[in-house]
């Protein structure tokens, strides 16, 4: 499949994540979906209103942006299936009566899974790679589970699925949700999940404590209009969430974890009560508790409820109960060069023919330090499938040795873009301020780059050139936005520059500003791989070079980068833009309004903390448009705020995209089946999780 | 030479103190803290810290005091408890981190230490003793190489030949198959599989440096007077070169032992990284970037005081094996 037609197919498959979110909770049980997609035009009602923020005015049009939403209903094709069968290795310890029978252990109506190519066959083990102890979500994105999760599935478009529960609904108002679990759902020890002890728990002893921010569970997310979130159990298998006002984003920040214990990673808002008690002074004593900590070897009795300590989490402490596919056997701490989790036999998925998942016996993780040995070791065939950790660069020696290692090279796209920064908030000289806020600037700016070229020798051709903005497949994919001043016009970049009274040059051929010094701009990003190739930057101030502007490229460590930013004397920055695909789940730099320093800091904390920005200042127009987005019941209204919002970031391009949707490289072995390919990787759809990976299984 | 011994142990007390106040002081230096790192990393994975949490880790680790109190926590649990703080990273106390990873370390460099004295220093005698000859050519060549070529690079080429020509499994200390079984000859010899690479890689940037000294050395040495005595009194030439002018240009490379303990803890930090070594040298390099200071600040203390016992070790021995120093 060539890049096009991925590309054509998505395009057409884009759809909006609320919009399935909604549709979702007309849904009753769980059985074969079927998904029908109409195609619907919406005409985005845009008020036009005039708007003076900061340099730029703002001038509304009426859009019309078409959107197809697919309404997911029931079909009743196949029947659930109603015998379930077991992997050999628990059927022994049915036979020695050392576990329960398969049908005691799933729930009353387990999650259906599809697979992406056949029914799998089980055992074997799933080798992978991870940097040690430092490295856990190169676990957890494997294994995580929400009460919702992101489905993609091969050749379709992402979409809000069912998992821990089997139905939920939410007031007109968002502010209100009613959780339903699946009915027999049990923690990987045995012993029943309920929302009466497990969400009690949660919500009484850990989330409605003064303690809360110690133990890691109080996301603000979950505060609205200052209020704490309220649990209610309704029943055993039932649990209802009150906001102190609309939350219409819950079902995506679901998907995202919201409410997670982290340290033990039930599904949101439920802690496994019957092992963490020992932790809680309410329930354990004294002595106790502090022979714990010394167990731990933590530093204070608060600690051992924590999140992702080692006593609490799954990661750290294999004893944790957890929902996953696979649980820890041993711990990176103690086997960091061999990390190894086994099938939990509690799991709660089965295939359409009534199969307890996971197909693999275990999944285990070799250590590595560098890049070159996780190659080699990929090369040789010496790792069943992984993304993480694999760099596009390298693409040419993963397809050299195909046939040597006995695997193939799945591609995924990245959705992420390698972009420029260019700071409005910069007051440190005037006239370069005024210069960085001029619209224009930045439009020149981004016509200069030939971003061609840069793909071809800084990326291998691998990437695509492109705007930042949302990657195709994302709902919000736009592409007028994606070619938005992309293409490489130095002649109109001139007079654009030209027009900002930057007409006059030295006689290097660096304009002069109008205070008489030459334009010189700093392009200051970090050492580490996020903020790209170095040769990028180098073709980037060649361009700029050509156009009579200087940038002087500055490299540095990333704690004084960091640093700098809170400072704001960053003038132009290069960082991966990343999180594209969802980008409402955590809309990062499109908050804001290309600013730096600890003005976010000052207006997400209310004041409290960092400095205040300027009245005036784009950075407070963009966060009230998200404030409404995130209060918005409304499906419609909110969805026209939020276009509103990446409108905004379009037209102003503080953001400018060089190239991205670079390939995700799967490595995968030949017999290692059931891996879908075409599919978006992405941090807030939790990376290689999306795949599905308790369907992948190793053929015989 | 008792009293010799005690004057320097005495010495070393001060020396220790205030390296530990330096090294901590130097790691404190770099904008940030642990905890600005940490949260940029949460950050960077999407998960959501906020202002009261940060406050919250802020106080747990002691961050908002200030850095005299900060040292002296640190430096008092060291003297009466020998505490050495906890490792913000590993989240527990720092002795355990590091213990656990000494002993490989201590295999692995300590093998390749011996490897290369025992390689070197024959090399050195020889190719001074046949100045000129094929040999020393060869020798002196092989010594330029191994000192021209960066060791990173070289476990890259040495891991390619081990993979494409020999079909072995390259990084880490063990195979795959082996990772998860106990010890037995099997899973031994295959350690040495993995092994050599480290070591030759490790040991030929040390034995050519070795080979250059030892050469000019005796080179200098062996035009002396003495050594002509020597011979017109008959000697045998094999006997005079090792019981005169060896032991003498041996005192170069005595007074340097000093500096091999420390290495044999943080020593093939960068080959440890590229052949994914599970040893101390990584760690410590980790613990510098996360500016996790009650490790790093260990770890350097640890280091500085081998240092120091090493200095003392090759004073002792250069008081040994040369006279002349010994009455200075």
């Amino acid at each position: 499949m060539t890049k096009i037609n991925r590309r054509d197919f998505l395009r057409g498959a884009a759809m909006t994540a609320a919009g399935v979110a909604l549709a979702a909770c007309a849904q009753p049980t769980p059985q074969v979906i079927e998904k029908e997609v109409p195609v619907e035009k919406i005409v985005k009602e845009t008020v036009v209103v005039e708007k003076e923020v900061a340099v730029e005015k703002i001038v509304k049009e009426t859009v019309l942006v078409e959107k197809q939403v697919p309404i997911e209903k029931v079909v009743t094709a196949t029947p659930p299936p109603t015998t379930y069968n077991e992997a050999p290795m628990l059927a022994e310890l049915v036979k020695a009566g050392k576990l329960p029978p398969v049908e005691d252990r799933l729930p009353e109506d387990p999650l259906v899974m599809p697979v992406a190519e056949e029914i799998g066959q089980y055992g074997g083990t799933w080798r992978r790679a991870y940097k040690g102890i430092s490295d856990r979500w190169g676990t957890e994105k494997i294994v995580v589970e929400n009460l919702l999760m992101w489905r993609m599935p091969e050749g379709g478009s992402i979409s809000v699925g069912l998992n821990a529960v089997s139905k939920w609904e939410a007031s007109p108002d968002a502010s209100e949700y009613t959780w339903y679990l699946r009915k027999g759902i049990k923690w990987s020890d045995g012993t029943p999940l309920l929302a009466s002890t497990d969400a009690k728990f949660w919500y009484e002893d850990l989330y409605n404590t003064d303690l809360a921010s110690t133990y890691g569970v109080s996301d603000t997310k979950m505060v609205i209009n200052e209020k704490k979130m309220v649990v209610d159990v309704v029943d055993d298998f039932t649990i209802k969430t009150t906001f102190g006002g609309p939350n219409p984003l819950v079902p995506i920040f679901v998907c995202n974890g919201l409410g997670h214990y982290m340290g033990s990673r039930g599904p949101g808002w439920f802690a496994p009560a019957h092992y963490l008690k020992q932790f809680h002074p309410k329930y354990a004593k004294k002595e106790d508790l502090d022979a714990l900590v010394k167990q731990f070897d933590l530093a204070s009795v608060d600690e051992l409820l924590t999140t992702q300590k080692p006593s609490t989490f799954f990661f750290e402490n294999e004893n944790v109960p957890v929902i996953h596919a696979w649980k820890g056997v041993n711990n990176p701490r103690t086997s960091q060069d061999l990390y190894i989790t086994e099938r939990n036999p509690y799991y709660w998925k089965v295939d359409q023919e009534g199969n307890q998942l996971p197909y693999l016996d275990r999944v285990t993780y070799r250590f590595f330090d560098n890049t070159e040995t996780l190659n080699f070791w990929l090369i040789s065939g010496e790792i069943d499938c992984q993304n993480r950790h694999i760099a596009a660069a390298d693409y040419t020696l993963f397809k050299e040795n195909e046939a040597r290692g006995d695997y193939r090279t799945i591609l995924w796209v990245e959705a992420a873009t390698q972009s420029y920064f260019i700071s409005s908030s910069f007051d440190a000289d005037p006239v370069l301020h005024d210069i960085l806020n001029d619209v224009r600037f930045r439009q020149a700016f981004s016509l200069a780059i030939n971003r061609a070229e840069v793909n071809e020798i800084v990326f291998q051709g691998q990437y695509e050139p492109r705007q930042a903005c949302p990657v195709s497949g994302s709902p919000d994919w736009d592409a007028d936005w994606e070619q938005y001043y992309t293409e490489y016009d130095p002649d109109r970049a001139n007079q654009l520059l030209d027009e900002m009274g930057l007409d006059k040059k030295g006689s290097d051929g660096i304009r002069l500003r109008s205070d008489g010094k030459p334009l010189e701009i700093v392009l200051e990003y970090a050492t580490v791989n996020f903020a790209g190739p170095a040769d990028m930057h180098q073709f980037t101030a060649e361009y700029l070079q050509a156009v009579g502007v200087k940038l002087i490229l500055r490299a540095v460590e990333r704690s004084l980068w960091e640093k700098d930013q809170d400072d704001n004397v960053i003038q132009i920055d290069s960082w991966v833009r990343d999180r594209s695909a969802i980008p409402m789940v955590d809309p990062g730099a499109f908050l804001d309004g290309g600013a730096y320093g600890l003005w976010g800091t000052w207006l997400d904390t209310g004041g409290k903390d960092g400095v205040e920005p300027p009245q005036d200042h784009p950075i407070r127009y963009a966060r009230d448009l998200w404030a409404k987005v995130r209060a918005e019941g409304n499906e419609a209204k909110r969805n026209a705020l939020w276009q509103e919002l990446l409108d905004f970031n379009k037209e102003n391009l503080w953001v400018v995209g060089v190239c991205g949707e670079a390939p995700a490289i799967l490595i995968t072995k030949n017999n290692f089946r059931n891996v879908p390919s075409g599919l978006v990787q992405d941090d807030p759809l939790r990376g290689e999780r999306l795949g599905g990976n308790e369907t992948y299984f190793i053929k015989a | 030479m008792l009293r010799y011994i005690g004057r320097r142990i005495l010495v070393a007390i001060p020396t220790l103190i205030v390296v530990s106040m330096v090294s901590f002081v130097i790691i404190q230096l770099p904008p940030g803290d642990f905890l600005t790192a940490y949260v940029a990393t949460l950050r960077a994975t999407n998960e959501e810290v906020n202002a009261e949490q940060i406050a919250v880790l802020t106080e747990q680790y002691g961050l908002d005091q200030p850095i005299y109190v900060q040292y002296y926590k640190w430096i008092s649990g060291i003297i009466t408890r020998g505490d050495f703080g906890r490792s913000m990273e590993w989240k527990t106390s720092v002795s355990s981190v590091i213990w656990e990873r000494l002993g490989l370390t201590m295999v692995l460099t300590g093998a390749t230490l011996l490897f290369t004295w025992a390689l070197a220093i024959p090399i050195g005698i020889l190719s001074a003793a046949k100045q000129y000859s094929i040999f020393d050519y060869v020798a002196t060549f092989l010594g330029f190489v191994g000192l021209g070529i960066p060791n990173f690079l070289f476990a890259l080429i040495l891991m390619w030949i081990a993979y494409a020509y020999f079909g072995q499994s390259v990084g880490g200390l063990f195979s795959a198959e082996y990772l998860e079984q106990g010890w037995s000859w099997a899973k031994f010899v295959d350690m040495l599989k993995h092994l050599w690479i480290p070591m030759i890689v490790v040991g030929l940037g040390g034995t050519a440096s070795l080979i250059r000294t030892m050469r000019a050395n005796l080179l200098d040495e062996l035009h002396k007077p003495y050594v002509m005595t020597a011979r017109a009194k008959g000697i045998s030439e094999t006997r005079l070169l090792l019981k005169y002018p060896v032991r003498v240009a041996l005192n170069p490379f005595l007074s340097t032992v000093g500096w091999a303990l420390p290495q044999l803890v943080s020593g093939a930090t960068i080959v440890s990284v590229v052949l994914s070594l599970p040893m101390a040298g990584p760690l410590l390099l980790r613990a510098l970037q996360s500016q996790d200071m009650y490790l790093a600040g260990s770890f350097v203390l640890l280091l500085s005081a081998l240092t120091i016992l090493g200095t003392l070790i090759s004073d002792v021995l250069l008081a040994w094996a040369d006279p002349r120093i010994r009455f200075e």
